[in-house]
């Protein structure tokens, strides 16, 4: 793997802030670089053009109990 | 003549001399009390130990069997549940502070199966936080120590219930998995640890990590053990809507030690990589396994399957990305409640995209697709069962955010069958696995190779060094 995502901390501030998180300095300091190694981690998901896979989950009507019609 | 302690007796073995009334189910049970009691102050694999009513279930179980009420193989044998299995009226905990005084009101579907096979519950053993990463010390709860070297831990999540079967804490014990909580453990300690297909266990009442990917499954010294227990826990739960109707076949009758004429395939490319972060010996040891198959008459082959490098990322978005959505009430109220690991992962998946998790399952469908073709071809997938051997305690703290390669979250995603059976070990005493993986609800074919190999090999024989 050799792309090093960066964050710079006043995004990564409010990316915390938008996901409801409440961290301190510190906590945002420890937090910041194991972000950036998941996204670089992640990288791969969204180099690739997927064409027409479709997401992988479904839903079965079979699950579902029966209806009275 | 018996000449095998009873704590290391076989669930075969013990099921065959109590059936015959030469060893009751209370002296069984008293003996791993007994060996709890002197070992586990020192290994730490039980959070809650069950001894008053262990006894009482073992003296019910022999009065029933002298009354010539027989229930099967797993009457008044003696297991152990991982601290995440819903135990009615017993504190399940998942190892959290979050859980501290969780006391269920109904038994998991996979307890209440084997509890009605007549198991006896010695008691619930620890793992790591709420099945996620590694063992962490900062959670208050016990840290396990591996029994092959006491430096080292059993990795994660299911590292008691793998401690506690290898040291002969407990006869057998249910596992869950959701990137290779079981195998792992399993491949680090010794014992055989089987991943079924997705559906064939029933989740109901397992606290859950993530919805898409974790399974249950048992742990156990062999293969027909694990046998037993799958086929006591297998079928459909209408409580568990993700659980199959696939009829459950008798698994134990499937096991031939024959493995002439399956086709293996071994994705090289995936599973032997040159990469610092890949020990050697985990390598050396699966390599000679699949020479091993090779002479007993399997076909092995090199195969590729591209969309493998999509994995990782694609694992460890849904892992970490459900579970903040599980936890993302008590995560954001009470954080001081989690251990610093879990905190911190779940914390980084709450800024995860809906795009990268809409990416992640798009991954998996490409994978299941690449799969499923191999399995046109082939009987079973196989490789090692995890990138290193058993990790120290006085090492990196085991993170679900990590660039080192999973061998098992693959067969999580695709849903596959997947076994870690022990395959030998290092020069320096550290046990490693082999991992099988077979066709959706073909566990047959995946314990079947993995008990031919089992029995041509003595490495399940060996015990540690307590």
């Amino acid at each position: 793997m050799t792309t090093k995502h960066t964050v710079s901390m006043q995004d990564f501030k409010a990316l915390t802030k938008q996901a409801g998180l409440r961290l301190t300095q510190k906590e945002l300091e420890q937090l910041k670089p194991l972000y950036e190694k998941a996204l670089d981690i992640m990288a791969p998901l969204h180099a690739i053009d997927f064409g027409e896979t479709e997401t992988a989950s479904f839903y079965n009507p079979a699950q579902m109990p029966k209806v009275q019609l | 003549m018996a000449t095998t302690p009873l704590h290391y007796l076989t669930i075969a073995e013990a099921s065959r001399l109590i059936q015959g009334k030469k060893l009751s189910p209370v002296e069984l049970t008293q003996a791993f009390l007994d060996r709890i009691d002197k070992l586990d102050g020192k290994l730490a694999t039980y959070i809650t130990l069950t001894a008053d009513i262990a006894l009482a279930e073992a003296k019910k179980a022999e009065a029933d069997i002298a009354r010539g009420t027989y229930k099967g193989s797993l009457h008044g044998i003696p297991i152990a549940l991982k601290d995440n299995y819903g135990t009615k009226g017993i504190r399940t905990t998942a190892a959290s502070r979050v859980l501290a005084d969780n006391v269920p009101a109904a038994d998991s579907t996979a307890w209440a199966r084997l509890k009605a096979a007549g198991a006896v519950l010695l008691g619930k053993l620890t793992l790591s936080e709420f099945a996620c990463g590694g063992p962490d010390p900062e959670t208050g709860f016990p840290m396990p120590r591996n029994p092959w070297d006491l430096t080292r831990n059993a990795g994660g999540s299911s590292n008691g219930s793998a401690i506690a079967i290898s040291a002969g804490l407990c006869m057998a014990s249910m596992g869950t998995c959701t990137r290779g909580s079981i195998r792992a453990p399993a491949s680090f300690c010794n014992v055989v640890g089987l991943k079924p297909t997705y559906g064939r266990i029933s989740r109901n009442g397992v606290i859950p990590l993530s919805w898409t990917l974790d399974h249950c499954g048992p742990m156990t010294a062999t293969v027909e053990d694990a046998a037993i227990m799958l086929g006591a826990t297998a079928g459909h739960d209408p409580a568990d809507p993700t659980s199959s109707a696939a009829p459950v076949p008798d698994y134990r009758a499937a096991l031939k030690p024959d493995v002439r004429g399956l086709r293996i395939g071994v994705p090289r490319h995936f599973y032997f990589p040159d990469r610092p972060d890949v020990q050697r010996e985990p390598l050396r040891i699966a390599d000679a396994a699949l020479r091993k198959l090779e002479q007993m008459g399997a076909r092995v082959e090199e195969i590729e399957i591209p969309s493998l490098k999509y994995s990782d990322p694609a694992a460890l978005v849904l892992l970490l990305g459900e579970g903040f959505a599980y936890h993302q009430r008590k995560l954001l109220a009470t954080p001081e409640l989690y251990g610093p690991i879990d905190r911190t992962e779940f914390r980084v998946a709450s800024l995860f995209t809906l795009g990268d998790y809409v990416q992640a399952q798009r991954a998996r469908s490409l994978l299941q697709k690449e799969y499923l073709e191999a399995l046109k071809t082939y009987d079973l997938i196989a490789g090692p069962s995890f990138a290193i051997v058993a990790p120290a305690w006085d090492g990196p703290p085991g993170m679900a955010v990590s660039t080192a390669p999973s061998f098992t979250g693959m067969y999580n995603l695709t849903g596959l069958p997947a076994i870690s059976v022990p395959a030998g070990f290092t020069p320096g005493g550290l046990p490693s696995g082999l991992q099988l993986a077979g066709k959706p609800f073909d566990e047959a074919t995946v314990l079947r190779a993995a008990y031919a190999y089992e029995q041509a090999t003595d490495w399940h024989k060996k015990r540690p060094p307590l």
